[in-house]
């Protein structure tokens, strides 16, 4: 018997156009022996008594027959559901800030913003990480002195009173990723030669929080947000300073502009140090939108 | 090294010919275009007709101390506690009317030269605790100048006093009633 399977396994061998390992059979001897199925098998009937009596209750879960409670019930998603969508704004204390304007890393007679920041060095943003712009936290308030212009991503109600005590400017702006992108690190982008792209609008869900005037967010009305000066100095009890009209104060960016001074849809080459506009008509519809 | 080459793209020099060649950039999305401008100011409601809950801040003597409690170095060493003064008299910030019904409320708490002082070291921030005091001070005053609650009528007072004895008569009426039936719940004694 033996011998006329091995005749027929080798003719088949000779016969077969392909060989691959799901041809091929196991050696006699390496197969693995069955499994038996789920529930009461083998030592673990019992007849005539229950399994209580016995003590042989069957694999762990089974529920005499029924669908167990750990099928029934459906699985929860994971803890950490959504965290790659999550948008993160690494913090930037105001001591930091503080400590980076005193040593001259950032000048602060002119417009701070994420390039600012990331240039010092020592504030990072890596988009790859999720990561759309700098938070300014309030940790060194109470020796904040500077008086800035500064635009940031995220910032709460002491960080915006504590820039303001010192007659500065807080705006908070979202850039999206392609923006971020430029933004984070300009003099790479500016050498990949595309042009300045449109800044995206902020998403569904952070909307809210751009449009308020409490944050001083960069879709806000202008008049809301200085009553909400105001309201602040009240609260956090300090004189109001006008906000100087002068070259940095008056520096600000549309919601399109990621760059001051540089419009969305132009080409800045830095080796010959021209810019190169579009001169389509739909382009400039589309980039003036 | 990054920073020297951002100055020679961000540097003062090239930002004045970026500027001589850049015009104002106005989008579809500019705030200029979404808001009209006009809007009126809106009066803040308060719950005092008299006083709006805006202090000059100028008019207000702080000073700054260091606070109590635990803390080792930090807190011997940081001015966090605020104190807040004005004299109450003197006040141009404060209607007569006001004066007259904060007087009569916190007069025996002002100072023996009539200022009252607000003080707080509730956080281990100045900036906190400045906030806290101030709004300690508007809450003086609020309740100061907030309307008194309607004084009860001397038929509505006895109407009241009236109820309360019916109400008593009652639950002691339910309350005996109930102490029987537990007591008859008992068999005879011996």
């Amino acid at each position: 018997m033996a011998n006329g399977a091995r005749e027929k396994a080798l003719q088949f061998l000779r016969e077969v156009p392909r060989l691959s390992a799901s041809n091929i059979g196991k050696l006699p001897g390496t197969r693995a022996p069955k499994k038996r199925g789920y529930g009461m098998k083998g030592k673990n009937r019992t007849w005539g008594a229950s399994a209580r009596q016995k003590m042989h209750f069957g694999p762990l879960g089974y529920e005499s027959g029924g669908t167990p409670i750990q099928r029934k019930t459906a699985f929860e998603r994971s803890y950490n559901y959504g965290i790659h969508a999550v948008k993160q704004f690494p913090p930037v204390t105001l001591e930091q800030l503080q400590l980076a304007i005193d040593t001259g890393r950032i000048d602060s007679e002119k417009p701070i913003d994420m390039a600012a920041l990331c240039g010092t060095g020592i504030f990072r943003i890596d988009p790859e990480k999720n990561q759309f712009g700098f938070n300014l936290t309030s940790d060194g308030m109470d020796l904040f002195k500077a008086k800035v212009n500064i635009e940031v991503q995220w910032a709460d109600e002491q960080t915006i009173a504590a820039v303001e005590r010192n007659g500065g400017r807080i705006t908070t702006a979202y850039y999206d990723l392609h923006s971020v992108v430029a933004l984070s690190d300009p003099i790479r982008f500016l050498k990949s030669g595309v042009p300045v792209p449109r800044r995206l609008t902020p998403p569904g869900n952070l909307l809210h929080f751009y449009v308020d005037p409490a944050n001083r967010g960069y879709l806000a009305d202008p008049s809301l947000v200085e009553e909400q000066r105001e309201i602040l100095a009240q609260k956090y009890g300090y004189q109001l300073q006008e906000i100087p009209k002068d070259e940095l104060f008056s520096q600000t960016k549309d919601p399109r502009q990621i760059f001051y001074g540089l419009e969305p849809g132009w080409l800045i080459s830095l080796q010959d140090k021209t810019i190169f506009k579009p001169k389509i008509s739909d382009l400039q519809s589309f980039y003036s939108t | 090294m990054l920073v020297n080459s951002l100055k020679t793209v961000c540097g003062r020099n090239i930002n004045n010919n970026i500027r001589h060649y850049c015009s104002q950039y106005t989008s579809s999305i500019s705030v200029g275009r979404l808001y009209s401008g006009d809007h009126p100011k809106r009066n803040p409601t308060s719950p005092s007709p008299d006083f709006s809950g805006v202090i000059p801040i100028k008019e207000l003597k702080t000073t700054y101390s260091c606070s109590s409690g635990p803390g080792g170095q930090n807190v011997n060493k940081v001015a966090t506690k605020v104190d807040i003064r004005f004299h109450v008299e003197s006040a141009s910030w404060l209607s007569e009317e006001v004066k007259s019904k904060l007087l009569e409320k916190c007069g025996s708490e002002l100072t023996k030269d009539g200022w009252l002082v607000v003080k707080s070291d509730r956080t281990r921030s100045q900036t906190l605790n400045q906030a806290d005091a101030l709004e300690k001070l508007r809450a003086t005053i609020r309740s100061a100048t907030a309307p008194s609650k309607p004084k009860i009528s001397a038929e509505e007072a006895e109407k009241i006093r009236k109820g309360k004895l019916k109400a008593s008569r009652e639950r002691l009426h339910f309350k005996r009633i109930r102490s029987s039936v537990k007591s008859e719940r008992q068999g005879p004694s011996d």
